[in-house]
């Protein structure tokens, strides 16, 4: 079973490919923005790496987010097309976990992770994660924090805030969403991928209109 | 050959299937969204496109009565018009595509609106004049030949369906306001006020003094006679609006002697703008084409019949599936 991954909630679009449990390849744009542009000659990258088709996929993979706006609008409007054009499965996962599961992987004796992800807007996303060897779990509901609010923070703490605004001894830097991780996750979670296409990435911040 | 057209400019989400240059279905979801805030908010736009494109996709395909596997090409707006609107349907297009191994056809969203009058009238000959008219764009176009365009006069400041939204706004009337103000104006007296019609030597259009004059004229009025005479007001404003938009088209037309003049765009829906340019079309013998109402708001049927023209007029091998085809929010209708 193939299933084709990507996370493109950061300004670093991530790309791969899962064959039933394993990682057969994985791509990471070293670039900056502009997804709409790279994304699909990255998976064209894994498939040919593979030798396999897009026919050959059974199910698609996306980050959903939480992130930046146009990249998730990239990434899902993409993926939605590939599937509903190929007639299979789809599953959003949330871009969160899948950082959590990146950081669980390294640190797997940790009872509790705090996962924190960029904002954009001198803010991160915020909320803890357990890992029971099969799947992480999200132990309180996203919170969306300023710059410097992290004295909450007990124990391990990772995410893809840059060090230098978290000033936090016990925070690990270098923890991003990745296509990787979404596609572990889309593995373990294969029962809940669906045809149901009008999903919507999952933003956690209201849009205002001034 | 079967071309699937994918628009999402603006807020309109839709979807046509088109065969062999007949348009078979088109499905649109008007986002209602925006009525609220008086006018399109693109990040909620954005998010809407993105959550129903599938729906909508789904909708077209079925009144269609064909499948995904029978389409031969897909043409998708790549601007102008909102970037993360564009962005949606750019991608949502290159996924099928790419699935489907068949080549994308960018298509300009204002071409779009001009080739909208093929739909109905696969007739029409070259060269005519097109004023081209909506929320966005004020512009009348000579187009010599397929895919040539001349810019003849455009406005200098607002476009006539943003004039019209923002006085039907002013009247208490609400968004979107060029179906509300027709419909006033259509039991109105056009006669009952004159408002003043802007750059009349001019080729080109300017619509914020007239909607100046509508907002001292409603300041100087008591709130009970707008409320009582808002139908004549609304057909003495549309007068101004249209006598400024036909009478440019008109002389555009002998300028270039040209013998057919064409409308596109969401205004061009407006009975009295009709009703005018077929006035004078008749009264100097020109032939003059405008598409049904559905064709003539943004929808996608458009896109697909100009991805087809451009399928016909090059051939399908010219496409391909471009992985860098880009959303370009200020596109040009000409380079």
């Amino acid at each position: 079973m193939y299933i084709l991954a990507a996370d493109t909630s950061t300004e670093f679009a991530s790309v791969a490919l899962i064959k039933d449990s394993g990682i057969v390849s994985d791509l990471r744009d070293s670039g900056k923005q502009a997804h709409n542009q790279k994304l699909f000659d990255m998976i064209d990258r894994v498939l040919k790496d593979e030798g396999i088709r897009i026919r050959d996929i059974d199910i698609f993979a996306i980050g959903s987010g939480p992130g930046s706006f146009t990249g998730l609008r990239v990434g899902v409007s993409a993926f939605k097309g590939m599937a509903i054009g190929s007639g299979k499965k789809i599953i959003a996962v949330s871009s969160m976990d899948a950082a959590a599961l990146k950081a669980f992987s390294d640190f797997p004796d940790e009872k509790r992770i705090e996962i924190l992800l960029e904002g954009r807007q001198k803010d991160f996303f915020s909320a803890g994660y357990s890992y029971d060897g099969k799947d992480v779990r999200k132990i309180n509901e996203i919170v969306v924090r300023p710059y410097g609010d992290y004295d909450y923070i007990n124990g391990l703490a990772a995410g893809n805030v840059e060090k230098q605004f978290i000033e936090h001894k016990s925070y690990k830097s270098g923890y991003s969403p990745d296509a990787a991780y979404v596609g572990m996750l889309a593995y373990m979670r294969k029962d809940s991928a669906s045809k149901d296409y009008g999903f919507e990435p999952e933003y956690y911040k209201e849009f205002k209109v001034r | 050959m079967i071309v699937l057209g994918i628009e999402s400019s603006c807020d309109d989400t839709s979807v046509s299937v088109l065969k062999d240059g007949h348009i078979l279905s088109v499905a649109v979801n008007t986002q209602l969204e925006h009525i609220q805030f008086g006018g399109v908010i693109p990040e909620i736009a954005s998010r809407a496109h993105l959550k129903n494109f599938p729906e909508v996709l789904e909708k077209a395909l079925s009144d269609s009565g064909l499948i995904l596997n029978d389409v031969d090409a897909i043409g998708v707006t790549y601007g102008p018009g909102l970037v993360g609107p564009l962005l949606v349907g750019v991608n949502f297009a290159k996924g099928l595509a790419y699935s489907l191994k068949v080549p994308v056809v960018p298509v300009n969203h204002i071409e779009g609106h001009i080739f909208a009058n093929f739909i109905d009238h696969p007739e029409i000959e070259y060269p005519f004049i097109v004023l081209v008219v909506s929320g966005g764009h004020t512009e009348i176009v000579f187009v010599p030949e397929s895919e040539k365009y001349e810019l003849c006069g455009k406005t200098r400041d607002d476009a006539a369906g943003e004039c019209i939204d923002k006085v039907s706004k002013m009247l208490g009337l609400g968004f979107p306001g060029g179906r509300i103000m027709d419909e006033y104006a259509k039991s109105g007296n056009k006669d009952f006020e004159f408002f003043p019609r802007g750059m009349k030597n001019s080729h080109d259009f300017s619509f914020s003094g007239l909607k100046t004059s509508l907002k001292y004229y409603i300041d100087k009025h008591d709130k009970e006679f707008i409320k009582s005479n808002l139908n004549n007001i609304a057909a003495s404003f549309m007068d101004s609006v249209t006598d400024s938009l036909a009478d440019k088209l008109i002389r555009a037309a002998k300028k270039h002697n040209c013998r057919t003049v064409l409308l596109a765009g969401g205004v061009s829906a407006n009975s009295m703008l009709r009703e005018k340019i077929t006035a004078q079309s008749v009264k100097k013998g020109l032939k003059f084409f405008y598409p049904q109402p559905k064709y003539c708001t943004d929808n996608a049927a458009m896109i697909a019949m100009s991805a087809f023209k451009k399928i016909q007029k090059y051939g399908i091998e010219k496409f391909s599936f471009d992985s860098e085809l880009d959303a370009v929010p200020f596109l040009p209708l000409s380079e």
